[in-house]
């Protein structure tokens, strides 16, 4: 081959791999003037059918096409009425709904009773839904009682069970579309009742929704929703810049000026229910096994300190923050820094120096720093600190995961449930294999707790809690709430959830 | 030519048998995967064993592997957890955007290491040559991640000439392209100037000078040719690596291929993709060397395959 015919051929393959990558718009294409909102996450969905697939960037995906029975109000903590119109409690297991009339789904089949039921029986049903475990746990039957009350019994006297029907994988399919075209059908190709209705779905890509002019909130401020999947957070910040996207959540704290800088750009800080916090080994053979050595723990840490480092936050000595029931005004706001204190506990305990594994991992905001400041401050009054920072993979694969944390591990826990059972279940005996807490007295009061109906009562249960395993047990230091970002262009009105969820049936854009 | 494509086709299958058997068992040492498929922190024993039965991971670890033995040739890697389909057209669909990632820094490779191997050789301790040996030598050091940010930041953000992520366009394909071509160029103009230098010395480049021939027709027809032939071998190896690269290049650019894919299913121990992805990475490595071993004959027409 002559060398001029080479080089032709390879610049007509250069073309031609570039032609293959659709210089071309794709097939779908917005109407002119329509109004778009592009919004970068981490990844997209693996399914569109809610129970199978229970990532919070899922849940969030899935919400905005399709609608729960209750919903949360994320800013109060409320329960609201969403396709149910009003409900009310029968007795100590058995809740009745009444649904909204006149909904129907984007295909045009009607949102009933029969559709509700049919959802959460086939949750019950199938062991393999990711969502099954937990749902079977607390409901035990679901009846329709006309076209549009439905009664669910739980499996014991629920307390959370609006929480619980508000949570993953809550909502509503069709029962006539799931018969049509079946599990694997409709996880390709969702129909709801939720705000955008579903266009396309390119995997790892992009998911196009357009608005649903039926909406029964109302038509959505936006016309097409595009939901991108941008792995890599400087690619998103970057998009952002540029203009490719309007919308991502968690800017990393060191680009958080480049957005503040931005005039076309605004950056929005809110608080999560995420707690940053220490876990710690209180079985025997631990040097934190003995309960001063744990107090010397919390003392000798500023949290102060810490929220600053962070980028913000609130200092907390709970898990169970505002607006869940049951968070202790005691014990949120509140540093508990005394080096002092820290250092005559260590002597009263004999600490000889015995070296304490601190495991900890790269995966939240500024978290390898946070680690370094917490190892800094515990050397500080005299540990003797082993720190071992892992990549996200190596700490859940051979520690996490495992229960191979040895005496220290840090964790960020949240709780989108906003019900405090979720956040004590690790205080549980049957759930403590990374801090070998047991107290059959705790499990009692836990699950008191978790079946007490009457308001005031279940609070005081929570008080309790949370004063003996976060002020006196201690096998978690708990730190601080922590704050999240939305890095948003300015032509864009949203106000991001407290927990971060992106429901957009109320965002706007020019 | 046909029998020798035939032995290395067939040659090829204990090799696959024994990686598909390597992947099995690393990626069982990497823990349970249960762990992945659900909150195992609110779920009780007997409910996280009812999942591992319903899943198979119950039965013995050899039932596993003869089951997983039998099922290899038809495809059938098991079911994805997360995508609850099977894993093989999963990993099949996103195949052609990786191929196309890749077969374009391969082009960007050669296109640049071709003209600045050769160069660099004709003029051997000039100015160009020190330019393009410390280029390749800087561009071996720049690792793919950091140069992609930094493609992304100069062409997308400050000059906003590409786009900065994605798959939409063409165009949305260059600099993925260019940070792994770079890499793989920086490694070919090495070789592509080394392996120069020692054929432009034969006697049969000299032969070609002596018989008045242009410089053009003595490098290109006379010493090019043969000197590729060493180049080619070390490009069959650096598939493998090329495809290692696309990995990261594919989540710096949100680029929809396999590299993606495989990135969540490692994280989340999803073995059916991981399984499959590393058996399609696998093939396409053995197919390249052997694309490459046939190329020789186009290259030197003294070689025959019996």
């Amino acid at each position: 081959m002559r060398s001029s015919n080479l080089i032709r051929a390879a610049i007509c393959a250069l073309v031609a791999v570039l032609c293959t990558g659709g210089l071309f718009p794709s097939a779908h294409a917005a109407p002119a003037g329509a109004r778009r909102l592009t919004i970068a996450l981490p990844e997209l969905v693996t399914s569109f059918d809610p129970p199978t697939d229970w990532s919070i960037v899922s849940t969030w995906i899935h919400s905005n096409i399709s609608d729960c029975i209750v919903w949360r109000d994320r800013k109060t903590g409320r329960f609201i009425p969403w396709l149910a119109e009003k409900w009310e409690r029968l007795n100590d297991t058995t809740w009745r709904f009444s649904l909204r009339k006149g909904i129907k789904f984007h295909n045009g089949e009607p949102f009933n009773a029969a559709a509700a039921k049919s959802t959460i029986d086939r949750i019950l049903a199938d062991r393999r839904m990711i969502t099954h475990a937990q749902w079977n746990l607390f409901v035990k039957e679901i009846k329709a009682i006309d076209e549009f009350t439905v009664e669910v019994q739980a499996q014991g006297p629920e307390p959370a069970m609006l929480s619980k029907l508000a949570g993953t994988g809550c909502q509503v399919t069709p029962p006539r579309y799931m018969q049509e075209v079946g599990p694997q059908g409709y996880a390709s190709k969702p129909v709801g009742t939720g705000p955008y209705k579903f266009v396309e779905w390119r995997k790892d890509d992009r998911v196009i929704l357009q608005a649903n002019p039926d909406y029964f909130l109302g038509r959505p401020g936006v016309d097409e929703l595009v939901i991108r999947a941008i792995p890599e957070a400087s690619t998103r910040v970057a998009e952002l810049q540029r203009g490719g996207v309007d919308l991502m959540i968690s800017v990393p704290t060191q680009d958080w000026q480049r957005i503040e800088g931005n005039a076309n750009l605004q950056l929005v800080r809110f608080l999560t229910t995420q707690t940053m916090l220490i876990g710690m080994r209180t079985g025997p053979g631990w040097a934190t096994s003995d309960r001063r050595i744990r107090a010397a723990v919390e003392y000798a840490i500023d949290r102060e300190a810490l929220v600053k480092l962070a980028g913000g936050g609130v200092p907390t000595r709970t898990r169970v923050t505002p607006p869940t029931l049951g968070w202790h005004p005691n014990l949120y706001k509140k540093n508990f820094y005394n080096q002092q204190r820290a250092r005559e506990l260590l002597r009263e305990a004999g600490y000889a120096g015995q070296p304490l594994t601190f495991h900890s991992t790269t995966v939240w905001p500024m978290q390898k720093e946070v680690t370094e400041a917490i190892a800094g401050m515990l050397e500080g009054v005299g540990f003797k600190i082993n720190l071992q920072i892992l990549d996200i993979s190596t700490f859940r694969e051979q520690i996490y995961f495992p229960n191979r944390n040895r005496e220290l591990y840090m964790d960020a826990l949240g709780n989108s449930f906003f019900d405090p059972w979720v956040a004590v279940l690790n205080l549980l005996c049957a759930r403590s294999q990374r801090t070998d807490y047991c107290r059959s007295d705790m499990d009692d009061l836990i699950q008191r707790a978790a079946r007490e109906i009457v308001v005031e009562k279940r609070k005081q249960y929570y008080y309790k809690i949370q004063e003996t395993a976060f002020t006196e047990d201690r096998p978690f230091v708990n730190l601080y709430h922590m704050m999240d970002t939305v890095g948003m262009n300015k032509k864009v009105q949203w106000q991001p959830a407290p927990d971060g969820f992106v429901w957009l049936g109320n965002a706007k854009t020019q | 030519m046909q029998r020798y494509l035939a032995r290395r086709v067939l040659q090829m299958i204990p090799v696959l048998l024994l990686i598909a058997t390597v992947i099995f068992v690393v990626i069982r040492l990497k823990g349970d995967p249960i762990s992945q498929l659900a909150p195992v922190d609110i779920m009780s024993k007997e409910e996280i064993d009812d999942l591992r039965r319903a899943y198979g991971f119950d039965r013995p670890i050899t039932v596993q592997y003869l089951d997983f033995i039998v099922h290899l040739p038809r495809g059938d890697f098991g079911e994805s957890f997360r995508y609850r389909q099977p894993a093989f057209p999963l990993v099949i669909e996103r195949l052609p955007k990786t191929m196309q990632l890749a077969g374009a820094a391969v082009l960007i490779g050669w296109g640049l290491a071709l003209p600045l191997g050769v160069v660099a050789a004709l003029r051997r301790n000039s100015l160009t040559d020190l330019v393009a040996t410390t280029l390749s030598v800087l561009g071996r050091a720049l690792p793919n991640f950091w140069l992609g940010i930094m493609l992304i930041l100069v062409f997308a953000v400050g000059l906003a000439w590409l786009p900065v992520s994605g798959s939409d366009t063409g165009w949305n394909l260059l600099l993925p392209a260019v940070t792994l071509g770079v890499g793989l160029a920086t490694t070919l103009t090495r070789l592509i100037r080394s392996s120069m230098l020692e054929v432009i010395r034969q006697d049969y480049v000299q032969t070609a000078r002596s018989k008045g021939l242009s410089q053009r027709t003595v490098v290109l027809k006379h010493a090019l040719r043969n000197g590729l032939i060493p180049v080619f071998t070390v490009f069959g190896l650096q598939v493998a690596y090329l495809l290692g690269g696309v990995i990261i290049v594919e989540q710096v650019f949100a680029w929809p291929g396999m590299g993606q894919l495989m990135v969540k299913a490692v994280l989340t121990r999803d073995m059916a993709i991981v399984q499959a992805g590393v058996f399609v990475f696998a093939v396409v490595v053995m197919a390249s060397n052997l694309l490459v071993d046939l190329l020789y004959t186009f290259l030197d027409p003294r070689i025959r395959y019996e």
